[in-house]
């Protein structure tokens, strides 16, 4: 298990609870996803991961390490990494400069370079792009900037918080088939989606959250299929938040 | 014609380095912390004021007090922001915008109280002009050390922010402070950056103006709303506009009233005519970006 969240109870400064006793579990090489109505609490239970909520009750484990009362600063260099929902870049960087800041938390200059030209290798598109202003992108480009950020902490598990929102289909495609090669080098990969279809059929296991609380889970193709699942979440394609 | 031309030029470039050195605190202040600091302009006031204390009063020499001086604006600089600004980090920035109002009045009338309402005089020494160009222009030797202090800092400021990891930190966490969060990117340590360094420019720019000019308790005032004009003028935030709405404010001042276009007694007006006309043309500054920023 690489990463288990047990009987999670979160919310925000002294907010109500938003989330009550979840759980969810992260294997080795899975691409797991959680699907949801909005304002379910989804991208409460990847910032709560991160230390950005006021946890109430559970632990979340990375690997055999309880991270539940972790600075993020001190998440992130246990090997998460974290692509927020939609404003998720610093527009007013350069692109380069945007990776530079993903790898903040990393101390040699060396290390720093290598990441990014492992980056650009990875996401060609963007070097040709590395002096430009990342806030004139397109969405898609952006996505990959945020992504990219991420990926210069080569992080062990990467949470993404819908990354297809706001795209056009074929981004979304490229967008997802780049998450499946992330995971194919490695990575243990959590993310929300509103896209449910898509992001099940390339998903090991998904999670339907509703009004924070665990409501269904299990395989993708076994959510895929689930009757209750179709009707409220797969007829919603593409939705936006 | 073209000698007084020669000089109006000159004064207008030193007044634009002192007006840019404050600017750009204010400009960068907005830019992290998304409201206008303004009280900035007292710590005009209390680098000048210090720095007298140490040089005149207490007879130190020029560096030492100077220095002396600086460091203990920047304290008060970073003080003011931890007390005051970081509690109501999160909150609406009207209500910090009103904090800076109340420790602007507050500041003033602490100057008041200590040092009393006269004018005072930065240094009891007269240094003597340079005459250059044939004596086409006078320069005094705080006038020639304020515009190279000023440039130095501003390349100097240029390439912290362009080439160190701290001043892409400074200017990550101003376009998206929640985002820096994910990245461990620490807003405390970039605001304590851009309060410090905002502190150390109005100092110099406050010990200069005191040997330009004399010291009272709302000098402060007086350069901070020529700098609040150059930084709108130059587009909010930004770096750039910060240094040529400065530029272009003190030359105008300079030139218009030297060169008789405007009468004297109306100077103060000068920078706001430009405001309002930039305003009129381009609302975003002549810096201002094209794309949305991102703000949170
Ligand atoms: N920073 C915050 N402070 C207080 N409440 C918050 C905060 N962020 C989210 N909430 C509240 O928590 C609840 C769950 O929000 P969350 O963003 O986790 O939902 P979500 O499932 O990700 O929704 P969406 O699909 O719209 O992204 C909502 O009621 C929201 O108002
Ligand atoms: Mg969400």
């Amino acid at each position: 298990m690489t990463l288990s969240i047990q009987n999670l109870t979160a919310g925000y400064s002294s907010g109500p609870d938003i989330l009550h006793n979840t759980c969810f579990e992260l294997r080795e090489r899975e691409i797991v996803t959680i699907i949801g109505p909005n304002g379910a609490g989804k991208s409460t239970v990847l910032r709560s991961i991160f230390g950005l909520t006021d946890i109430r009750k559970g632990e979340i484990i990375h690997g055999s390490r309880d991270i539940t009362s972790l600075s993020t600063h001190e998440i992130i260099r246990s090997g998460i990494a974290m692509v927020s929902q939609g404003r998720n870049i610093f527009p007013d960087l350069t692109v380069e400069e945007n990776l530079e800041m993903g790898a903040y938390t990393l101390r040699s200059k060396q290390e720093i370079k290598d990441k990014k030209k492992d980056v650009f290798q990875f996401f060609p598109k963007l070097k040709s792009f590395r002096d430009r202003h990342s806030g004139i992108l397109s969405g898609g480009e952006r996505q990959m900037v945020a992504i990219g950020m991420a990926l210069m902490l080569s992080p062990e598990v990467l949470l993404l918080d819908e990354p297809s929102i706001g795209l056009a289909p074929k981004i979304i495609d490229e967008v997802f088939a780049k998450i499946q090669h992330i995971r194919d080098e490695g990575a243990s990969i959590l993310m929300v989606e509103q896209n449910a279809s898509k992001a099940l059929s390339i998903s090991d296991r998904g999670y339907v959250l509703e009004l924070g609380r665990n409501a269904l889970d299990g395989t993708g193709k076994k959510l895929l299929t689930d009757p209750k699942v179709g009707e409220l979440y797969l007829g919603k394609k593409g939705k936006k938040s | 014609m073209s000698d007084i031309l020669i000089q109006l030029i000159w004064n207008g470039l030193v007044t634009g380095s002192l007006i840019a050195l404050v600017a750009l605190g204010l400009t960068l202040i907005y830019g992290i912390a998304h409201f206008i600091q303004f009280a900035h302009g007292e710590m005009v006031a209390i680098g000048a004021y210090t720095f007298m204390v140490f040089h005149k009063l207490s007879a130190w020499p020029i560096v030492p007090a100077a220095l002396a001086s600086i460091f203990i604006t920047i304290v008060i600089g970073i003080l003011l922001e931890k007390l005051f600004f970081k509690p109501v980090r999160e909150h609406d920035p009207l209500i910090p915008l009103v904090i800076a109002i109340g420790l602007s009045i507050g500041i003033q009338a602490l100057i008041l109280i200590i040092f009393g309402p006269n004018i005072l005089t930065i240094s009891d020494h007269s240094y003597e002009s340079y005459s250059f160009l044939d004596g086409a222009l006078l320069a005094t030797p705080s006038q020639i050390l304020a515009f190279v202090f000023a440039v130095v800092l501003m390349i100097g400021l240029h390439l912290f922010l362009k080439k160190t990891k701290r001043g892409k930190a400074i200017r990550a966490i101003s376009s998206n402070r929640s985002i820096g969060k994910t990245f461990g990117l620490s807003t405390d340590k970039s605001m304590m950056w851009v309060f410090g360094i905002g502190s150390l420019l109005t100092a110099i720019a406050g010990i200069f103006l005191g040997f330009e000019q004399n010291l009272e308790p709302l000098m402060g005032v007086q350069i901070s709303v020529k700098a609040f004009s150059a930084v709108i003028l130059g587009a909010i935030g930004s770096v750039r506009g910060a240094i040529f709405g400065s530029f272009l404010i003190g030359l105008a001042e300079s030139l218009l009233v030297g060169l008789g276009i405007v009468a004297s007694g109306f100077t103060a007006g000068i920078p706001f005519v430009i405001l309002i006309l930039m305003l009129l043309i381009r609302p975003e500054g002549l810096f201002g970006k094209r794309f949305v920023s991102l703000r949170q």
